[in-house]
């Protein structure tokens, strides 16, 4: 376990990087069986995986809040935005 | 129809103006217009408000019938000279070039904007295709990110869980056998 760190899945999570976190911690999880297997693991490294997971959902829960934000919006301009081109279309056309 | 014309072009501008207001063409439209109604020549009769033709504040053209028959009565000749012909010279000569440099229809000030207008319509058109097309992009990457990020929250609560109940099982068992 000495070898592996908490930190690049932190890092992964925190800038948004969902799949690279997820490969990161599928190594950690296995490392971190084996060491329980084994008898190296410690109490610490379980509460620093806690950790990790309480905070990594806490990030997931804000980045889903604003991408469904985004989404939200983009919905909304397409709908306003879509009708006033068309109509802005037939206008011109009109006038001549 | 030379009223009409004005009342059309002026209603194009402002704030609720028409779909070509702050067109180029509206301005060109309305200089073409004026070069008409403020025609002047030498000779007794010099302006279209000699035959009657008063041009007002607004643009419009205001006709007082009885003037024009005055000066045909009183001048016929300068009357004739003044309107000229649409080949020759004169007021005829200037409006009917005026309407050829509008109507035209391949080098007239209408149908070139119509060219110009359309072309840009199909720019803007592939503008907001290419941006549709973007805007396509980050919403599947959206969606896809928050599917992603769903997973992964899932697996490692479920798999923290396991290892918590498994560290702690190992515990107990160690503490049984000491």
């Amino acid at each position: 376990m000495e070898q592996f760190s908490l930190e690049p899945i932190r890092q992964a999570v925190n800038s948004e990087e969902f799949d690279r976190a997820g490969r990161l911690w599928e190594q950690y999880a296995g490392q971190l069986h084996q060491a329980i297997l084994d008898g190296s693991a410690t109490g610490a490294m379980l509460s620093e995986t806690r950790q990790l997971v309480d905070w990594s959902a806490l990030v997931v829960k804000a980045f889903r809040a604003h991408a469904g934000a985004q989404l939200n919006s983009l919905h909304v301009a397409e709908v306003y935005g879509g009708a006033g081109s068309r109509e802005s279309r037939a206008i011109i056309r009109a006038s001549f | 129809m030379y009223n009409a014309a004005v009342d059309e072009v002026t209603g194009q501008r402002g704030q609720s103006g028409g779909a070509l207001g702050g067109q180029a063409v509206v301005g060109q439209l309305s200089r073409i217009l004026s070069s008409i109604s403020t025609y002047s020549a030498s000779g007794q009769i010099n302006v279209l408000e000699d035959l009657g033709l008063k041009l007002e504040t607004n643009g419009r053209l205001t006709y007082a019938p009885f003037t024009l028959i005055g000066a045909e009565l009183t001048n016929p000749a300068s009357v004739t000279s003044f309107l000229g012909s649409a080949a020759g010279g004169g007021f005829l000569k200037v409006a009917t070039d005026a309407l050829t440099s509008v109507e035209d229809s391949v080098t007239g000030l209408l149908k070139t904007s119509e060219t110009d207008m359309t072309s840009q319509i199909a720019k803007l058109g592939a503008t907001i295709a290419d941006k549709q097309t973007k805007v396509d992009a980050l919403q599947i990457r959206l969606q896809n990110q928050m599917a992603v990020s769903d997973a992964l929250i899932a697996a490692m609560e479920q798999q923290a869980s396991y290892f918590s109940s498994m560290f702690a099982a190992q515990q107990t068992a160690d503490q049984m056998y000491k």
